[in-house]
């Protein structure tokens, strides 16, 4: 072979790799396939949703160590079927509501007034789809304070809960909180101080394997011999790096701050509760904006890595304002706040549960005349369609990062957004304060998406 | 007195032309008695007034001798052909014999080869027992070395002095041995009838020709065998009892049908010669019955004595010499020079081993391997040869395809390892490093002879980005492929049948494994076969004979024959600019931004270019050039392919990974590197080093992703289902499983039959169907239904499909988890290892499927791979002195020489 020939071939090649790198780096290939993910979009037949109520306010009875029912709570429902109860020890109590139309048009909302020697206060929460990992936050064990978990198994199937429970000296090594039964169509209520003793700020986790429950705590304060607090907190799904309090009503210097005298009643001031249960200290940026003039309050925080953080929210001027909060890491929280008429002598607290960003049909029933606060975390506005008291139909936008509160009548409620947001019902009454938050159903049920593997 | 009553006899046929020189020599040596010339050329010869009787050319010499015979009163008759001719004296020392021992009746002379007037010829002849006839003498240098050989079994029919009472009483030569073995046949009959036979070195002819080239003209090698056999099968069936005849005949031809395919094996011309010649002998009954009962009735005195015959030492160092005769004669034809496998190869294949057992390590011991795009074998090599052309697969609930030529592969690949088709994959895994490295080696020998560049390409071969990828990823098509491409570069670049019939298979592997490098593999067959080998084109057919089936079901949507064959997985391979990095992923490396990752691959890439062309242009080496065209051929592809979706797996599209297609740029820039580096003898030795240190740094992370547990793949069992539904599929077979797993927006439903899917069902049809089949509806439809609580007959909707298990890939505590619970007829089995598992209460009845394989492909199919194989098969032993180039530097090790 000729040197002429040789290189030839060589600069045949060079020059092949120079054109087919140029055509990888620059030329669009002309060719398709045509293949896309083969996915089906199923609707369901006859979906049942159940949402769970836990019903009667409970206690202790006079010197009884058994929990057991002091006072009723009034259900509301709507789109829901009549309720099925579920089985105590001896009694019943609490709730099953099953859809009778539409199951993403389904709310119910257990509300009430107690003013009983032992408990006062004003209580309401919304009624939920049950959850197979779920966290509560709030309450006290400490003296005078109860925190009573109550756990709703509404299914044919029993549910096998194990508790996990922080405290603010880190995870708290609680006997008994594992493997606890729960029949099927059956409630159980436990005494958080059961498995955490005097622990100013729990939080519990509780997973269920098996069936999915409804977990609620409830709360009360008794300071000596005075009771004053109320309030049930219902539950969060999962640890999130962005939590909202869309609205929070923040009493008056004048009504609360003599009671501040007594240190008992320190826990009026309104706070907010944090755990990162990872392995990790969260940096949090807890913004708070107020809906009435004025600038929003930032402030900056760390929650140690496995311990509850009790924040409290001091020298806010009085009326509405909406929390959120940032973090590095997986938190929950939950957000206390006081109220006291002094005229009726009654004290009462409330503790909202972060509200989880959801997109869809949201809906809850409102027990009286309240305010609605939606908060948009998304980087663009929202577009939020609101039907309440009825058949009032509203189209609002929430700003983006921002917050939008909006009076909302008696009734089912339901909030329908495309992006992500978080909504929560301030109920203020003149026998106490709570909060509401209205849910999505937890799968949409109305159209599956199914992927074929 | 012999002389006084001699008639010779000279047969001339095929070579008037040397008759008269014939004739000539006889007068020269005043041989007494008439001379008759029997004519049997058809035309007339010139004769010197010898008796002429003209005959038909078809007259066989026994019967020529007969016709000269009848005019004739002689008591002594000397058989003479037209190609020999007498030296001086040998008529009177053949007649001494016959004069002074009566009990001799037949003697013969020694015969010199007319060409080549030293060498022996023939000089007496024998056989074995088993009927072989030899010559005792045959084309060896005369140096009197027989010439104390008297008594033989039998003597050559050329110069053959014969009485001829021992003629007429035995019939001359047997009518059924016209061409071959007359002689022999005849000698062994006069000793059977108490005759002596003798050859007498003192007297001399020359001869040009055979008997049967005396008879026939020019004959073949093939057509000498055929007869040779025939004559073989004619004499032991005649001598030997009729009792036991057609067992002979029956071993015989066994015997010979044996050789044939050694033969045959050995791709020796017309390798059956021997069959056909025994069959024709064994059939030829009459013959045999009648020569029997004449050799019978002549028959006083069985031939004895087994110094006449050819003892098995003797056979077996014959067959020696022929031996290395041939390999002589073959090595000193075979002149190219060649990369060999030494000394310095084995060390450095030693040190990849260690290499590669460190970073591989976890891999060892393993019942399987997954992860990634692996998914185990079956657990048995029948059911992993049920997949050689398996029309139906288990994947997507169960469809029916084109036979896949991947899973055939893979039936064939886990077959060798029998007793666990997984270990074949686990030993390609934890061997990846060694393998690539001899195979980097050896096919740098496609391109270079220097074996400093080729440990060079070798050792770049294991280090390359392009394997670890696909190791950590489990690609094992892209590892199958990057170590068979240079071997079937180096294959490919031969010019035998042995390399063709390597080229052939390891094109089908590579093919088979990444059709997207089906271009490639054409491009460089067509250059080949346009180059230099035409037959190079057969090279195709293996790998058509894998994939036709699948290239016609491909016809309406062609692109998608280009998916990666086996589970698709999706890649994370770059496009646009940063791809030309040749890097199967983002460029990575610890504690160093993308960026600066990218950037320094760039570098790699470009200097290894740079020396590329140096290769190419200075050192004009033309077969960089070539390989650089593939490399180009496989850029292009990927330029068409790589921005496409290709395949579906778990519901998502995938496209194609890039790791095989750069494989071939990256073996033309590492040949050029290495050539260019070795060239630099001053400074290769440093050189070399750092140009693979340079390779192994800058593809640290993948290299070291299996020992860090960094990669996907990882020991696994076999189970690709819970144990629990294995062992009930075991006891029932037919069941399928309904394996449910939670996404972002809904749910993936696949539905897998018995003990599961497993690594050979996953075929390319099931990989890039576009259209859902009737029953994967109603899937979809139990399976949104299962998810949330709801009023549908879940009971009805298993019995349909055939569902007797139902796995959610979720934690307990996922929401579905109490949905599927609050359907009736399901009972809760408990948490596996692949999730929670709920079996169906009612007793399913499973409806057979038809799994009968595509017979056509596997007959194709082996067909075609038998005559593959056979050509691959090494016949001969490597050269035993290497041939030097002027590129390689002579060293001290020739001895040590491997291949």
């Amino acid at each position: 072979m000729s040197i002429l020939s040789k290189i030839t071939i060589g600069a045949a090649g060079l020059t092949a790799l120079g054109f087919s790198a140029y055509s990888v780096a620059f030329i669009p290939t002309p060719l398709s396939t045509g293949i896309a993910p083969l996915t089906t979009v199923i609707s369901p037949w006859s979906v049942t949703r159940s949402i769970v109520c836990s019903g009667d306010v409970v206690g202790y009875v006079g010197d009884s160590a058994i929990i057991s029912s002091i006072s009723p709570t009034t259900r509301v429902v709507s789109g829901g079927d009549v309720p099925a109860d579920l089985a105590r020890d001896s009694t019943t109590n609490g709730s099953v509501f099953t859809n009778s139309g539409d199951s993403l048009h389904v709310a119910a909302t257990e509300y009430n007034s107690v003013d009983t020697e032992s408990i006062v206060g004003y209580l309401a929460t919304e009624c939920g789809d049950p959850l197979n990992d779920q966290w509560l936050i709030g309450g006290s064990t400490t003296t005078g304070r109860d925190t009573i978990v109550t756990i709703s198994n509404g299914s044919d199937v029993e549910a096998r809960i194990d508790l996990e429970i922080w405290g603010s000296a880190g995870k708290v090594d609680a006997p008994g909180s594992q493997g606890i039964v729960i029949p099927a169509k059956s409630q159980r209520s436990y005494s958080v101080a059961g498995f955490a003793p005097d622990e100013a700020s729990p939080v519990i986790r509780l997973v269920s394997n098996g069936a999915a429950v409804w977990a609620t705590l409830q709360t009360t304060v008794v300071r000596g011999l005075v009771p004053g607090g109320l309030d049930r907190i219902g539950p969060v799904a999962a640890p999130n790096t962005s939590i909202s309090f869309p609205v929070l009503h923040l009493p008056s210097e004048k009504s609360i701050g003599k009671l501040l005298v007594d240190p008992s009643y320190s826990d009026v001031v309104a706070a907010l509760r944090f755990l990162a249960p990872g392995d990790a200290d969260a940096t949090i940026t807890i913004t708070l904006d107020p809906y009435a003039e004025g600038e929003p309050q930032v402030v900056t925080a760390s929650v140690p890595a496995g311990s509850t953080l009790d924040l409290p929210i001091t020298e806010l001027s009085e009326g509405y304002w909406a929390v959120s909060v940032e973090s590095d890491q997986p938190i929950v929280a939950a957000a206390r706040v006081g109220f006291n008429d002094a005229s009726k002598g009654i004290t009462d607290l409330g503790w909202a549960s972060a509200a989880p960003a959801q997109t869809g049909v949201a809906s809850v029933m409102v027990p009286g005349g309240s305010l609605l606060g939606l908060t948009n975390f998304g980087a663009s506005d929202a577009t939020v369609t609101i039907v309440h008291g009825g058949d009032i139909a509203e189209k609002v936008v929430v700003p983006a990062h921002g917050n939008l509160l909006i009076p909302v009548a008696k009734g089912m409620l339901t909030v329908t957004s495309n992006s992500p947001i978080s909504n929560t019902i301030f109920v203020l009454t003149r026998d106490g304060i709570a909060t509401l938050r209205g849910l999505t159903a937890p799968i949409d049920a109305s159209s599956v998406v199914v992927i074929h593997g | 007195m012999i002389r006084d009553s001699l008639a010779v006899v000279v047969v001339t046929r095929r070579h008037p032309e040397r008759l008269s020189t014939t004739l000539l020599s006889l007068a020269a040596d005043k041989v007494p008695g008439t001379v008759t010339v029997v004519n049997l050329t058809g035309n007339s010869v010139r004769l010197n007034g010898q008796a002429e009787i003209v005959g038909s050319p078809t007259l066989s010499l026994s019967h020529a001798v007969d016709r000269a015979m009848l005019d004739s009163s002689a008591e002594t008759v000397w058989i003479l052909r037209d190609d020999t001719s007498v030296r001086p004296g040998a008529f009177t020392a053949l007649a001494s014999i016959l004069d002074t021992s009566p009990s001799v009746g037949i003697v013969g002379p020694k015969q010199m080869d007319a060409q080549s007037p030293v060498t022996i010829r023939e000089m007496g002849e024998s056989m074995t027992r088993s009927g072989h006839a030899f010559q005792i003498a045959e084309r060896e240098l005369d140096q009197a070395q027989f010439d104390r050989t008297s008594d033989v079994l039998a003597v050559g029919e050329a110069g053959m002095l014969v009485r001829r009472s021992v003629w007429t009483s035995l019939n001359g030569f047997d009518p059924a041995l016209p061409a071959l073995g007359g002689a022999l046949d005849f000698c062994f009959r006069a000793r059977s009838a108490g005759w002596l036979v003798e050859v007498v070195p003192t007297a001399v002819i020359d001869t040009a020709v055979t008997s049967y080239e005396a008879l026939a003209g020019e004959v073949s090698e093939s057509q000498a065998e055929r007869e040779e056999a025939r004559a073989r099968a004619h004499r032991v069936l005649v001598y030997g009892p009729p009792a036991v005849r057609p067992f002979r005949a029956f071993g015989l031809t066994l015997g010979a049908l044996f050789r044939g395919f050694v033969r045959f094996l050995r791709k020796r011309v017309n390798p059956f010669a021997e069959w056909r010649g025994s069959v024709a002998g064994v059939l030829d009954l009459g013959a045999i019955a009648r020569s029997h009962r004449f050799y019978r009735t002549m028959m006083t005195n069985p031939v004895a004595g087994g110094r006449l015959f050819v003892s098995l030492s003797d056979l077996r160092h014959r067959r020696a010499l022929q031996q290395d005769d041939e390999r002589a004669q073959r090595e000193a034809a075979d002149d190219t020079p060649r990369l060999e496998f030494r000394a310095v190869a084995m060390w450095f294949t030693g040190l990849a081993t260690v290499v590669g057992l460190v970073l591989g390590g976890r891999f060892l011991g393993a019942t399987a391997l997954s992860g990634g795009a692996l998914i185990p074998m079956p657990t048995t090599a029948t059911e992993a040869l049920d997949a050689i052309g398996a029309t139906w697969s288990d994947v997507a609930g169960g469809m029916t395809a084109a036979p896949d030529g991947f899973a055939a592969l893979l039936g064939i690949v886990g077959s060798l390892t029998w007793w666990n088709p997984n270990l074949v994959v686990v030993s390609l895994f934890a061997l990846a490093i060694p393998l690539s490295f001899v195979s980097g080696f050896v096919g740098a020998g496609s391109v270079t002879t220097n074996s400093r560049a080729a440990v060079v390409v070798g050792a770049g071969w294991a280090l390359l980005p392009t394997l670890h990828v696909a190791v950590s990823e489990g690609r094992i098509t892209a590892v199958l492929a990057h170590i068979a491409l240079p071997l079937f570069a180096r294959a490919i670049s031969g010019s035998t049948t042995l390399s063709l019939g390597w080229a052939s298979i390891l094109s089908a592997i590579v093919w088979v494994s990444v059709p997207a490098l089906a271009p490639v593999i054409l491009v460089a067959v067509i250059i080949r076969s346009v180059t230099g080998t035409p037959s190079a084109i057969f090279a195709l057919a293996p790998a058509l004979a894998f994939e036709w089936p699948r290239i016609v079901a491909s016809v309406t949507n062609p692109v998608t024959y280009f998916a990666d064959r086996g589970l698709p997985f999706p890649t994370g391979a770059p496009h646009g600019v940063v791809s030309l990095t040749l890097w199967p992923t983002m460029p990575s490396f610890p504690g160093v931004d993308t960026e600066i990752a990218t950037l320094a691959a760039f570098v790699v890439v470009a200097v290894c270019l740079s020396l590329t062309v140096i290769a190419v242009v200075v050192a004009e080496n033309p077969r960089v050039g070539a390989l650089l065209v593939l490399g180009a051929t496989a850029l292009l592809t990927w330029a068409a392919l790589g921005p496409l979706t290709l395949a579906l797996s778990e519901g998502q599209v995938v496209g194609l990974f890039p790791g095989p297609l750069y494989d071939v740029v990256w073996f033309g820039l590492l040949s050029g590197t290495a050539i260019t580096i070795a060239a630099i003898r001053f400074a290769a030795g440093f050189l070399a080093p750092i140009a693979v240190a340079v390779l192994a740094a800058v593809g640290f992370v993948p290299l070291t992703a299996v020992a860090t547990g960094m990669s996907l793949v990882s020991p696994t069992s076999v189970r690709t289902l819970p144990a629990y539904v294995e062992a009930e599929t075991t006891a029932h077979p037919g069941g399928a499983t309904l394996i449910l797993t939670p996404t972002a927006d809904g749910i993936r439903a696949e539905l897998q039959r018995d003990a599961g899917v497993t690594l050979v069902e996953w075929t390319a049809a099931a990989a890039t169907r576009q259209t859902l089949a009737e029953h994967e509806a109603a899937i979809a439809e139990l399976a949104a239904n299962l998810i949330v609580e709801s009023g549908f007959d879940v009971v009805a909707a298993v019995s349909e499909a055939g569902i007797r298990f139902i796995v959610l890939e979720a934690l307990p505590t996922a929401p579905e988890v109490s949905a599927i619970a609050s359907h009736a007829g399901l009972t809760s089995v408990g948490v596996t290892d692949r999730g929670i598992l709920w079996r169906v209460d009612e007793v399913i009845e499973a409806t057979p499927v038809n799994r009968s394989p595509d017979l056509a492909f596997r007959l194709i199919l082996g067909l075609v791979g038998l005559v593959a194989l056979i050509a691959a098969v090494p016949t001969s032993l490597p050269r035993r002195r290497p041939v030097m180039d002027d590129l390689t530097p002579v060293t001290g090790e020739v001895d040590d020489e491997h291949s």
